[in-house]
């Protein structure tokens, strides 16, 4: 059976032109993906977790999901400040139920934005989000500026698709009819078919970005000659190739949200893009990364009025990254027990949080071997979201598409399992 | 059998012409009845009774709502409650989680709200936001006013796919009517700039904010839908507009309707109420709105009041939402959204020492008190973008009390004074026009047969204020109205009583309506074009575009009867 | 043994990226227990094949890998559990700890890279 418009479940590029070709229950073949979607569908099957798993003194071993359920239960009940993590990489009807379970707990919830683009929230939230669909970019965009990111990696088909290569209403000559800019500390592959590369000092970027703006509201005069390893002229000549664009837009990757100042950088390319639209039209986007991340801060923001970070040990929600951020909770050893839903934070958590990590119960929701399931207490195998189960996700740019079910799974998918745990709670209430 | 009797209350429920009525009120499975067998008995001794409260125009859902909500923290952080034994957290002052929008208009006894614009390219996250919103039944419109295939269409002149088109997309995002906001000027804004008249161009697209919008009230009336086209006037929120404004309504001037309803709705009239030449000499020109209204039937408005404090500001039109964030310099958000339609955010503090402030306060209550049919004119603050959803209690104290507004009137600049006629302004509303602009006009322009009215076979949503209007003279009790307002005694939703003495008892999920005004072939009109402008300038497929049910909380479809169709051939 | 100072940043890489889901594979570990440094540094320390990079929490050895448009001051890690092994919380308020702009020594070393297991092994007790 080949599969149509199947929408790819690995990156922020949300591409919703799969197709897929499935024979029996298994799949043969996909075509329209780059390597990261093909990979992912077409390894699905492989190193899967066979059945839930509970650590004991001599290791994992073997039980029943409904023996599952009841420890994931207890845990979760016994636990004076319990956190759960991850929700970037499943639906946001699970992450609806995650949300559901973390008040009935009154537990910490976190989603890995906290180690991603965190400080783009934080940004936005000093100066707001000027931003657009990627439609808006395919049609009209004939300035695209990359920011510490790296598309070819991270986001392969982005630049086919919709950023550089494609071809739209306003711009059917597509590649001729943009300009490029890359803004990075290294070269890259996405550097190397920019018009433009500005290859900038590390941590330079909040300056050169500052630096921008004065240029643009006409106070260039007080710039020194040379500012992050770019020449005064330089920038200048970039300021003008940003106000005389007709319709411009700045992609920018965690090389912004990691480094220097983080979420400050984000406010100020924020207000760069707010004083070029005095003259011009200029909008910002964040090259989100998990696939449904962008789901995961939306359903937080709707559900309990923030997008991340959120302590319900109140009752009510309290928000304060830094404080009630993730890496923040389990450094400062507060934490005492944590669920993790569709993410590997001992893979991508640093060393002092995955230190507390190793002295708490663990569970893991999760379909691999991994590195959190390594240091895992119980592990309850799942369907894979956008594969073996359907549901909402939300591209970088906002925007819901419904991923697919095109496999059946002998494993629940996350929807089912944080069903199945809140009932379990329930009955011991 | 699941009954109930509200006994000797004082009823007003103007559609069936009942005011100041003492007459009990019946209930059996969620229905208004006109006997019953063995209720439970609700007495309450000469209480206001009103039907149910309905908000024809409140942001409630989606992503403009939830952006609001993203960049504004100390917002949410405003009204944090925790949960309860039945209720989830609340969190928002302006920007409500879901829970908190939901639980807030049942205290005041609202039990139906309309999220008036749904973009299409994201009608999922409205739905989601919806299905979410507890306590109420919910409706929303989309949006259509600078949509590549409508400017197409329209330019040239192809009547019969532009019904199709509309046809197909109520259905495919579940919407229940057509909002037009900044007609055609929002496409022209995804290159910095607007339009200025109804007669300028769109950039590119040949067509006019007059084609458009007379070409929609067209296909309102072809596809039969239920409610008007329901319009976000051009150049709203800048000085001098009530001009376009009064040019917009005259286009509906003498457009009769199967339905008997208008055929233009022009929404949160007070920032489309304004002149002068600039913010130095603004000033108010409700009076001029309002003659227009009372000489033309053919149009209703929402008032969209302003009230001074802060809130976030939220719409389609993006221009607006950069123009006045340059005025206040606060974080702003903008939202393009390819082929279709745009939007921005940006918080605002209303002051009452800033004169054009005090001016648009006045406007709102000018509007409401000039315009002489309140079937004409709902109560709205356009929540949040005139005043939280929480202020209606304090709104309707205005309207119905001079003594207050004369109070609040020594407290704000004196501009009032100079630039507005809300002093001179005698009127004040009695219960019923209250019950009518909250409830009955409301669901009377949405034609919502089954809500804003107790008749028999309505459903059982009813509300009943804590306050005796045959004991208590509003002009002088304006405090005992607006708490009254603001906490019902009990709120009736589909038959349950869900609130008690300004608390949630019970915690419903209402249900969510759309229109269907699909015709004999619809799709082929169409299909070609939605084909190839999906595969070439979406970056969405067809196939995975819009919403299904699985979305909608107990959804009830309307079904029209479009005057096209099987008669309908391409040439 | 020869010593230097560098910036650290880490981040994705298609390889990291397309063997996420199977981090135990041999795949994974190449593309993820390697440290990205400009030709003149290895040259410059005499490295071989391997490289160790302490930070002020850790240390870790990595295969040394030449990589040509990266700066000489600069080492680039792709994200995952040998990079992240070294990093440390950060004090910047913002909850988000420091991934990029690092700073780290670099030395030669004889040492191999432990494997996941190994790796994660060192958290335990
Ligand atoms: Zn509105």
């Amino acid at each position: 059976m080949i599969i149509k418009n199947v929408v790819c479940p690995f990156c922020g590029s949300l591409c919703d032109d799969l197709t897929v070709e499935v024979e029996g229950n298994e799949i043969k073949n996909v075509d329209n993906t780059c390597k990261l979607g093909y990979n992912k569908i077409v390894g699905y099957s492989h190193g899967r977790i066979e059945a839930p798993l509970i650590r004991d003194k001599e290791g994992l071993k073997e039980i029943s999901y409904d023996k599952a359920i009841d420890e994931a239960a207890k845990i979760l009940c016994n636990a004076r400040r319990p956190l759960m993590y991850g929700w970037s990489s499943t639906t946001c009807e699970a992450i609806e139920k995650g949300i559901e379970l973390a008040i009935k707990i009154g537990s910490l919830i976190d989603q890995t934005a906290t180690v991603c683009h965190g400080p783009t929230t934080l940004g936005i939230q000093e100066e707001g989000k000027p931003s657009c669909t990627l439609g808006e970019v395919k049609n009209r965009a004939d300035l695209v500026i990359y920011w510490g990111c790296n598309p070819f990696h991270a986001h392969p088909r982005h630049m086919g698709r919709y950023s550089t290569f494609t071809k739209g209403y306003f711009t059917n000559k597509g590649r001729k009819d943009r300009k490029i800019i890359v803004v990075d500390v290294r070269e890259s592959d996405t550097s190397k078919v920019a018009d433009i590369f500005l290859k900038i000092e590390p941590g330079s970027d909040y300056k050169i970005i500052n630096a921008l703006t004065s240029i643009i509201i006409g106070n260039g005069d007080i710039l020194p000659e040379e500012i992050g390893g770019i020449s005064k002229d330089r920038l200048e000549y970039i300021a003008g190739e940003m106000v005389n664009a007709n319709f411009g837009i700045v992609f920018f990757g965690l090389g912004v949200t990691m480094t220097g100042v983080k979420d400050k950088n984000i406010g100020s390319l924020s207000r760069l893009v707010k004083e070029l639209n005095r003259n011009t039209k200029f909008s910002l986007m964040p090259m989100r990364g998990h696939y449904n991340v962008s789901g995961a801060g939306n359903v937080f923001t709707w559900l309990t009025g923030f997008p991340y970070a959120i302590d319900l040990s109140r009752g009510y929600a309290y928000y304060n990254p830094g404080e009630t951020t993730a890496n923040d909770v389990l450094a400062r050893k507060e934490v005492d027990a944590i669920l993790v839903v569709a993410s590997d934070p001992v893979a991508h958590f640093v060393n002092p949080s995955i230190r507390r990590l190793a002295e708490i119960p663990l569970i893991a929701i999760e379909p691999y071997t991994s590195a959190t399931t390594e240091l895992a207490d119980l592990i309850i195998p799942v369907a894979i979201s956008g594969i073996e189960a359907d549901g909402t996700a939300y591209r970088m740019d906002e925007i819901p598409i419904r991923v697919k079910k095109f496999i059946d799974s002998k494993f629940k998918s996350d929807l089912e399992i944080l069903t199945d745990i809140i009932n379990r709670i329930d009955r011991y209430e | 059998m699941n009954e109930l009797i509200i006994k000797n209350g004082i009823v007003f429920d103007p559609l069936n012409n009942i005011k100041d009525e003492k007459k009990d009120i019946c209930i059996r499975d969620g229905k208004i009845v006109d006997d019953v067998k063995n209720p439970k008995i609700l007495d309450v001794n000469g209480l206001l009774v009103f039907p149910g409260g309905v908000d024809g125009h409140s942001h409630i859902a989606g992503a403009k709502v939830n952006s609001g909500r993203l960049i504004r923290p100390e917002d949410g952080r405003r009204s944090l409650k925790p949960k309860t034994s039945i209720t989830m957290p609340s969190s928002g002052y302006s920007v409500k989680n879901v829970f908190s929008e939901g639980y807030d208009y049942s205290i005041m006894g609202y039990t139906t709200v309309v999220e008036p614009a749904m973009p299409p390219l994201s009608a999922i996250h409205t739905h989601e936001e919806l299905r979410d919103i507890p306590m109420l039944d919910k409706l929303s419109l989309t949006l259509f006013g600078f949509n590549w295939f409508v400017m197409g269409y329209v330019s040239r002149g192809e009547i019969d796919k532009l019904a199709a088109y509309v046809a197909w997309m109520l259905k495919r995002t579940r919407g229940y009517g057509i909002k037009i906001v900044n007609p055609g000027g929002g496409e022209n804004w995804k290159w910095g700039k607007n339009v200025d008249s109804l007669d300028d161009q769109v950039i590119h697209f040949g067509v006019t904010p007059r084609e458009i919008l007379n070409d929609l009230m067209k296909v309102n009336e072809i596809l039969d839908l239920p409610h008007p086209i329901h319009v976000h006037t051009n150049k709203l929120g800048q000085p001098g507009n009530y001009n376009i404004t009064v040019d917009t309504m005259k286009l509906a001037s003498g457009f009769e309707t199967q339905r008997g309803r208008e055929p233009l709705h022009i929404t949160h009239v007070m920032f489309s109420s304004y002149g002068g030449e600039n913010w130095k000499t603004f000033d108010s020109k409700a009076d001029e709105i309002a003659r227009e209204v009372n000489s033309n039937k053919f149009i209703t408005v929402d008032v969209g009041q302003l009230m001074f404090g802060d809130t976030t500001t939220m719409t389609a039109d993006g221009y607006l939402e950069f123009n006045l964030q340059k005025l206040t310099g606060f974080k702003w958000s903008n939202s393009d959204t390819e082929l279709e339609t745009g939007g921005g955010v940006t918080p605002v503090i209303y002051s009452p020492t800033v004169p054009v402030n005090v001016i648009q306060w006045a406007i709102g209550l000018e509007a409401a008190l000039l315009i002489n049919d309140p079937y004409q004119v709902w109560l709205t603050t356009d929540h949040p973008n005139g005043a939280p959803l929480t202020r209606y209690p304090e709104i309707i104290s205005l309207l119905m009390s001079k003594e207050k507004r004369e109070k609040e009137i020594l407290q704000v600049n004196n501009a009032v004074n100079k630039r507005a006629i809300l002093p001179s302004l005698d009127r004040e509303y009695e219960w019923n026009e209250i019950a009518i602009i909250t409830r009955a006009a409301q669901a009377n322009s949405y034609q919502l047969r089954d809500k804003g009215h107790l008749g028999i076979g309505a459903d059982a949503d009813v509300t009943i204020f804590d306050i005796k209007p045959n004991e208590i003279d509003p002009s002088k009790d304006y405090d005992k109205v607006e708490k009254a307002f603001s906490a019902a005694k009990y709120t009736i939703k589909g038959g349950e009583i869900v609130v008690k003495d300004g608390q949630i008892v019970k915690v419903v999920s209402g249900k969510t309506y759309w229109t269907n005004a699909e015709f004999d072939e619809y799709y082929e009109l169409i299909e070609d074009d939605l084909k190839d402008w999906f595969a070439n300038y979406y970056t969405v497929n067809l196939d995975n575009y819009g919403v299904n049910d699985v979305y909608l909380t107990n959804p009830c479809m309307i079904r029209t009867n479009p005057t096209i169709g099987s008669r309908v051939r391409l040439a | 043994m020869k010593k230097k100072r560098v910036k650290l940043i880490t981040g994705r890489t298609i390889e990291q990226g397309m063997f996420i889901e199977h981090k135990t594979s041999k795949e994974y570990f190449d593309a993820t227990a390697t440290c990205f440094m400009n030709e003149r540094l290895i040259k410059e320390l005499d490295i071989e094949d391997y490289v160790k990079v302490n930070t002020d929490i850790a240390s870790i050895v990595l295969r040394a890998e030449r990589e040509k448009g990266i700066p000489k001051d600069l080492i680039f890690i792709p994200m995952g559990p040998w990079a992240n092994f070294i990093l440390n919380i950060d004090i910047g308020l913002s909850g988000m700890p420091s991934f990029k702009g690092v700073d780290a020594t670099i030395e030669p070393t004889d040492d191999r890279p432990l494997e996941l297991k190994d790796l994660i092994g060192l958290y335990k007790g």
